[in-house]
Order: C-alpha cells, then sequence, then structure tokens
C-alpha cells in the first residue's frame, strides 16, 4: 500500500472524526440556550428575550399622556381583557412623606412688597462703575484694603457716592490714588 | 488455544479516539455566541415548593395603599412546572402589589457591587401598570429602595421580559425584585431568573500621560463673541449664549444685547437679534426643544442706593431651527435672576427674583405649556413666598419641587434653608440638615446620577454679603427618605490660588460649576474664594457610587467664577465660558475639557436608533458596534450662575440581545420630563458614545 493510500480502517476514524465534529457543531447550534440560558456576559450577550424583536411601534402613547401621580383614577374593576400596545400610567413611588412634618401654608396675599436692599450683590457701589464690584466687606484678614483693589486689578477707582469705606483720604474723587 | 484476548480499540485507536473528544471539545469551547448556562441565583424560581400557608417558599406578599386585591398561587397552565404566581388588583386607590423575594440571607440573592445582573420573568398580564422593582441591601441601611428597571407591556400569553440592572452599588450584598401591578389588572409570573452579566472589562491601555486619569483642558484658539452668561445646549447640539447687556451698562444704555449661537462642531458662532435686555434671565427647554426665556434686567441699580436690580416681565422663545426668538405673553411679575424647572407635564414654573421696582418678586409663575402662555396671578396657585434669587428648585420623582437651600446673593432663606414645596397642595414643608444655609450662596445642587435615585448633592457656597473664604462644604440627601435629611457629604477637595498658592484645610470654593457626564459621575470645576475674587483651581469628580470625590482632575486654566458657567457637550466634553471679576472686567475665552474616560480607547458607536420618539414607559431598540455596560438619556444644560435645576441623569436599564439592545424608559415623567436628551451608551471599557438626540414625550 502506497504511501498517499487510506485504509479503510483509517477512512473510519477520519469519518468518526468528521462526524464528531459535525456532532458538536450540531449541539452548539441545537443546546439548550436561548431564553432558558444564562448570559454569556457584555462581551457576547445571548438573547434574552423572547420578545425579541421588540414589535415596529412599542406601546405607541396616548394622545394624553398623564403626568400626574398615579393612581389618578377612582378605583375601578380590572379590565376583561389585555390590551396590547396599552401605555402604562406614571409609576411614582411614595417617598419623601415627611409624616409629622407640618406644612406651611400659603402666606396671605400681600399688601407691602418684599423689600430687598439695593445692594443685593454684595458689592459697595458707591465705588467704580455699576459693573464693578468693590466689596461691601472685604475679605477675612484684608488690611489693606486699597493694596487688595490694587491686586485685583481696580484701577482709576473713581467715587460714585459717598466715601463709605474712607478710601479717598485726599477727597479728590478717586479712591486709592493717594 | 489460547488466544490472546485483543482490546475493543487499539492504542491507535484510542489515540484517535481521544483526538475526536479533544477536537470536539476545543470546538464547543473556542466557538463565540454561545455559552453555557450560568447559574440561576434564584431560590424557588419557578415557585414549585410551597411553604406551609400555601404561598412559595422564599416569596412573599409585598405592596402598600389602599386597593382591593388577591394573591394566588394557580396551577391553570403555569409557564413551567405547576405552579404560578397570580396577582389580581380588582380595584386601587392608592399604592401597589407585589410578589416579592423574601428579604433574608438565606432567599436574598447575595450579588457583588459593581456587577450587573440580568434578570428576567415570564408573565402575563392585562394592565400595563406595571414594573419590575428592586431593592438592595446596604450593609448600613438595610434595605432599602433601589431602582425601577422596565415596565411590562400587556400579554395574554407568556412572554419573557429581561433587563440588565446598573452596576450594583457599593456596600451593597443582596438583592431583592419582584414585578409591581399598581393597576387594576392582573398579573401572572412564572419561571424568574437572575444570572450575573458581568464580564471583566478587556484590558485598557492609555498613553496620554495625565491626561489618563485627570483629563485634559484645551483653551480654543478664539473668543467668544458674547459674555456667555448663560448657556443652553440646544437639541442640535448647538449652544446658545445669551448675554444680553452683559454686566455692561453701557451696552444697557445703548440697547445693545447680544446673543451667540455656538457650534461645536466647527468652532463657528451665528449672531441672533437680541429683542430685551436677557442679562439675567431664566431659561429651560421646552418639550419641543425650543428654549424659554423669562425676565431680564429691566435697569442696574442706582450709584446713590435709591435703587437696586429690576427685573423685565418680558418673556420670548428661542428657536434652533429659526434661531430666533418669539415674543410670548408676560409674566405676571418682574423676573431678575428667578428659577426655572420643567414639569412633568412640560409646564414651567418659575420663582423668585426681583421684580420691576427691585423687590423681591413673592409670585409662583406657570408658563402653561399647553396654552404657550404664562397663567396669570389668579390662575396659578400662590404661596407668596419669597424664594430668593435663582433658588435651585428640583422636580422630585411626585413632582413636587425641592429646594436645594442653593442660591444666588447673601443668606439662605429663614428656617432650614430647604424645603419640599408642593405647587398643587399648595404647601410648603421644611428640610433639615444643610449645613452653613448662609453660606451656600452660588453653591450648585445637582440630581445625582441616575435620577431614579433621587438623590441630591450640594457643593461648597460662600456669602457675597458677609465674604467670609467659600467653604468646602458638601451635603446630600436622599429623597426617597420618608422624612429626607440632608447628611453631610465629603469636603471638596481643596486646589490652589492665584499663583499656585495653596488653598488652606478651611478654604473651598463658591461660583462651582457641576457637570453631569455619561459615565455616571459628576465633574465639579471652577469657582472663587471671595465675592466676583480670587479664583480657585481645583476639579474633581464625584463618584455617586462611592459618595467619593476623585481629587486631582485637571484644571482650567482660566478663572472661572462669577459669570461663568460649566455643561456637558453631546460629545462627551465639557465646555466651559465666562468669568466676570469684581473690576468689571470679563474674561471671553472658551476652554473645553476632555475627561479622562476620552483617552480610555475607542468610543462605542450607536449604529442605530428605532426612531427619535420615545414614548415613556416603552423599550426603545437601539444597535451598538460592541458590548455596553450602560445607557443613559442626559438632559443638556441649560445653566446660569452655577444653576441648572433640571439638569439631569436618566439611567436607561437594558435588554440585552447581542448588540441589539432594548432600553427601557421610565413611565414616570417626572423622573425625565418631557424634552430632547442626549442618549449615551458606556462601553465595557468605561467609554462613552457620542451621544444621539432623542425626544422623549
Amino acid at each position: 500500500m502506497g504511501p498517499g493510500q487510506v485504509t479503510p480502517k483509517r477512512r473510519a476514524w477520519s469519518i468518526l472524526g468528521a462526524a464528531g465534529v459535525l456532532a458538536a457543531g450540531v449541539w452548539l447550534l441545537a443546546a439548550p440556550g436561548g431564553d432558558d440560558a444564562a448570559p454569556a456576559g457584555a462581551a457576547a450577550p445571548r438573547p434574552t428575550d423572547s420578545t425579541w424583536p421588540l414589535s415596529g411601534t412599542p406601546a405607541a402613547a396616548p394622545a394624553t399622556s398623564a403626568a400626574t401621580a398615579v393612581p389618578s383614577s377612582p378605583p375601578a374593576p380590572a379590565p376583561p381583557a389585555p390590551a396590547p400596545g396599552a401605555a402604562a400610567e406614571p409609576f411614582v413611588q411614595s417617598f419623601a412623606g415627611q409624616p409629622g412634618v407640618r406644612p406651611q401654608r400659603p402666606l396671605p396675599s400681600p399688601t407691602v412688597t418684599h423689600h430687598v436692599r439695593p445692594n443685593v450683590d454684595g458689592c459697595d457701589h458707591n465705588y467704580g462703575t455699576i459693573t464693578q464690584c468693590v466689596p461691601w466687606r472685604f475679605p477675612p484678614g484684608t488690611a489693606d484694603r486699597c493694596a487688595w483693589l490694587a491686586a485685583h486689578g481696580f484701577k482709576e477707582l473713581r467715587v460714585a457716592g459717598v466715601d463709605r469705606q474712607k478710601l479717598d483720604s485726599d477727597g479728590n474723587g478717586i479712591a486709592c490714588d493717594d | 488455544m489460547n488466544r490472546r484476548t485483543l482490546p475493543l480499540f487499539s492504542r491507535r485507536d484510542r489515540i484517535r479516539v481521544a483526538q475526536v473528544v479533544i477536537l470536539t471539545l476545543l470546538l464547543v469551547l473556542a466557538v463565540p455566541g454561545r455559552s453555557f448556562a450560568g447559574a440561576n441565583l434564584l431560590s424557588n424560581p419557578g415557585l414549585e415548593v410551597l411553604a406551609a400557608d400555601g404561598f412559595p417558599v422564599c416569596w412573599e406578599r409585598s405592596g402598600w395603599g389602599d386597593s382591593t386585591h388577591t394573591f394566588e398561587v394557580t396551577h391553570t397552565a403555569p409557564h413551567g412546572g405547576t405552579n404560578a404566581m397570580k396577582v389580581t388588583v380588582d380595584a386601587i386607590s392608592s399604592g401597589d402589589r407585589k410578589a416579592l423575594m423574601l428579604e433574608n440571607p438565606s432567599c436574598a440573592p447575595n450579588v457583588a457591587p459593581g456587577h450587573q445582573y440580568d434578570v428576567s420573568v415570564w408573565y402575563k398580564t392585562t394592565t400595563p401598570n406595571t414594573v419590575m422593582t428592586m431593592f438592595r441591601h446596604d450593609v448600613a441601611q438595610g434595605w432599602v429602595y433601589w431602582t425601577d428597571l422596565a415596565t411590562l407591556t400587556t400579554s395574554a400569553a407568556w412572554k419573557r421580559q429581561t433587563v440588565r440592572t446598573p452596576p450594583v452599588p457599593a456596600n451593597t450584598d443582596q438583592i431583592v425584585w419582584g414585578v409591581t401591578i399598581y393597576g387594576a389588572g392582573t398579573l401572572q409570573t412564572d419561571d424568574y431568573s437572575m444570572v450575573d452579566a458581568t464580564q471583566a472589562a478587556p484590558g485598557t491601555s492609555c498613553s496620554a500621560g495625565p491626561a489618563c486619569t485627570a483629563g485634559a483642558w484645551q483653551v480654543m484658539p478664539f473668543d467668544s463673541p458674547v459674555r456667555g452668561i448663560h448657556a443652553v445646549v440646544l437639541k442640535n447640539g448647538n449652544v446658545l449664549l445669551v448675554a444680553g447687556s452683559g454686566n455692561d451698562p453701557a451696552a444697557f444704555t445703548a440697547g445693545t444685547f447680544k446673543t451667540a449661537v455656538y457650534s461645536p462642531r466647527t468652532g463657528t458662532f451665528a449672531d441672533v437679534p437680541t429683542p430685551a435686555d436677557l442679562f439675567c434671565a431664566g431659561h429651560v427647554q421646552l418639550a419641543d426643544g425650543r428654549v424659554l426665556i423669562m425676565g431680564g434686567n429691566k435697569d442696574y441699580p442706582a450709584a446713590d442706593g435709591s435703587h437696586g436690580y429690576k427685573g423685565l416681565k418680558d418673556s420670548f422663545v428661542f428657536d434652533p431651527d429659526t434661531m430666533a426668538y418669539t415674543r410670548v405673553n408676560d409674566m405676571s411679575g418682574g423676573s431678575w435672576y428667578p428659577s426655572a424647572t420643567v414639569m412633568g407635564n412640560g409646564d414651567v414654573i418659575s420663582l423668585g427674583g426681583l421684580g420691576e421696582d427691585s423687590s423681591g418678586t413673592v409670585a409662583t409663575q406657570y408658563f402653561d405649556s399647553s396654552e404657550q402662555r404664562w397663567l396669570s396671578l389668579n390662575e396659578a396657585n400662590q404661596s407668596w413666598s419669597f424664594w430668593g434669587l435663582y433658588p435651585s428648585m428640583i422636580l422630585m420623582q411626585d413632582g413636587r419641587l425641592f429646594y436645594s437651600g442653593s442660591h444666588v446673593f447673601g443668606n439662605g432663606l429663614p428656617g432650614t434653608g430647604a424645603s419640599i414645596y408642593d405647587y398643587g397642595a399648595n404647601t410648603i414643608t421644611p428640610v433639615s440638615g444643610l449645613r452653613n444655609k448662609d453660606e451656600r450662596d452660588q453653591s450648585m445642587s445637582v440630581l445625582l446620577p441616575p435620577a431614579q435615585d433621587q438623590r441630591v448633592l450640594t457643593v461648597g457656597g460662600g456669602n457675597i454679603d458677609s465674604n467670609p473664604d467659600a467653604n468646602r462644604l458638601t451635603d446630600l440627601i436622599d429623597l426617597k427618605q420618608a422624612d429626607p435629611v440632608y447628611r453631610p457629604g465629603p469636603p471638596l477637595p481643596t486646589g490652589t490660588l492665584t499663583g499656585g498658592v495653596p488653598q488652606t484645610a478651611a478654604q473651598g470654593k463658591m461660583y462651582v460649576s457641576a457637570v453631569l457626564l455619561p459615565d455616571g459621575k459628576v465633574f465639579e470645576t471652577g469657582g472663587g474664594l471671595h465675592n466676583r475674587a480670587d479664583p480657585v483651581y481645583e476639579a474633581s469628580m464625584f463618584d455617586p457610587a462611592t459618595d467619593t470625590f476623585i481629587p486631582g482632575m485637571a484644571t482650567d486654566p482660566v478663572p472661572r467664577t462669577y459669570h461663568s458657567s460649566a455643561f456637558l457637550l453631546p460629545d462627551g466634553r465639557v465646555m466651559s465660558v465666562g468669568d466676570n471679576p469684581g473690576n468689571g472686567s470679563f474674561d471671553m475665552r472658551i476652554s473645553v475639557y476632555s475627561p479622562p474616560y476620552l483617552f480610555k480607547g475607542g468610543r462605542p458607536q450607536i449604529l442605530s436608533v428605532a426612531g427619535d420618539q420615545w414614548a415613556y414607559g416603552t423599550s426603545k431598540q437601539i444597535t451598538v458596534d460592541g458590548p455596553i455596560l450602560k445607557a443613559s438619556l442626559i438632559r443638556p444644560e441649560a445653566v446660569t450662575h452655577s444653576s441648572d435645576p433640571n439638569q439631569r441623569y436618566v439611567d436607561l436599564p437594558m435588554t440585552v440581545n447581542g448588540n441589539t439592545i432594548g432600553l427601557n424608559l421610565t413611565s414616570n415623567p417626572n423622573l425625565a420630563p418631557p424634552g430632547w436628551y442626549m442618549l449615551y451608551v458606556v462601553g465595557t471599557n468605561g467609554v462613552p458614545s457620542v451621544a444621539q438626540w432623542v425626544q422623549v414625550k
């Protein structure tokens, strides 16, 4: 028997090998999986939802989508049959009920305005332009306010109102220039 | 004759048999796409084993509220075995019912923090008012609500719903879950399953040096043409920058009011004619993606103190499609520094601010989206309370507003400095625990990711009147608690001042910006130490999963104090604008931050989205190019003065089928108010996709 010839026994083993590979392949395709198998992990997730693929228009929303807490309607009997495509009402949790916390009721309609002081921005508008902000109170530890202003880019600071913070010692209408 | 007994297989035959077996095994193990079943972590998942009371072992009847209902172990046509669970709600006026796994060490499945699980159930239901609800066992707090995953659509036949959980939070050792029914109808369930879906992320490599862990800033080689005091990310990915007069009295006097639309993709700006001085206005995106602008600056204060800032009653809608403002009816009162919160029905509530005469606006101003107009005073519920300036009013999952205590200018409100406002009931209830409520001026509050967790973080703050060093305080509140109170959070990391001078251990910052990122973290950046002075160079990443800061993020080279903002761009970067120190100058530079996740590898690709119109309580299909860890909707920012109460990250629990993913949108509009959102997915390498735009409605 020449070297290129195949003996019957070798042929049988070859057929057996091929059959084994084929069987493995068939097993791979038909083995329990799909809905009953575990996920393969993030890298190769398996089909996990028997509803897949989703219908083309999942749960088309009704024209009026409620945005109020549920249940918002009075008790009603269970519907007799499923309503495919019906939209879910909002699911709202009963969090933060604050038991025992007394709610503040509405105040009476005001008869006077709610006063807010003019320098609500914390700036001393006696100095500079309105867009500038000499602090009404300088940061803690500020020993030399003119030095602080100079270090923060204030130049030729005009006294627009009264010299409340005594920054214009020479009285020429320009703060911190002496 | 003695014949030697021949073996059934010769040595060579045995070798060949072994070769076939090995080859088969190799083929089975090596071929991807199919794997062996992982362990179902549930006890009695098929409900087949009954306890003495006739109810399945390891399961309990659960729920709350007022309803007429029954729990039944039915033997009629179960999905598998002989038993199925049947919960019938005949009538319900409040609450819900569910068959729930027992919350005990024996029955509740053990989980690992950071892992994700595919949970599934077979079901039939006659009502769509159902949701898969999860609880977790916190090693410190005990059993607490975790999240809701997906609404089950009605089905007369057995149907399977599978959802992948978000990563299990830190300090969690067990979870339980069940299907909640909260409407009249019948729900049957059977054959529950829960398997660990986590796979170790592939190795990542980063060659970007410090950017790998700190990210990197880039200052744009061009300036903004307008003072970016108000910034709104539009539904097309462009950025609306509104200056109005821009805190420039000369421009105000000249009637020069400015708006520009910036395109991050092209680096170009388009000027927009601006009809009024919208400096100091409020703003929020409407459900259709247009931007509602309310109020603005009627006048600057007088130098002699005879009056302060005055608020406009004007209101406009900016349309990104037409690039133009359109006037709507006036508000009922002037509004300078008003809040603006979009509600679950798309309406807008505005509180606080200054009126036309510089007094505090005490009216609740209500924009009816269905009529596209501001209601008159008598048409809206009035509490007549003054809420301060730019009060941070965050929409809660039940439609109430949480006033976080974050505000602009001076002291906080009297009392505890935080509260819950119920517009419908017209009540205000105090919330305690906020520390130094009078030094939270220009702090920033954010609803932490995910919105389903209902937790708020308030960061930093100072006081422009008393002008102390701004603080490092952070406070956290869990609005899921029955009686929520603020708890101290970790201190803000310290940074440096001008010249690289390190901050002291007591120094923090005001004018802080906090930006929700698609990986679920919060990037905080910018800020200053004093009233319009002393920028602080510090940035960090807050991780809501651990309630800790990751310090040492790269700092914006541009000072960002008063009139600065930072916001998320659709490509996952963060843009920062503005700085208006006390000397009256304004920094027109734009800087953009690339977070570390952009240096960790390729970005996942969203290949398709099944439509850009998303209805509440539905699942929307997307396809991606590889495995993803999570998906979210992030509401584009509309920010000014460290205030954007509408910023939110809505988790989208996934139903995974290879590269086809079903994204489950909450049924609750208060968790995701109607509007355009940025849809992100995050790959297993932690890298987010570029956003796709979808409209929630």
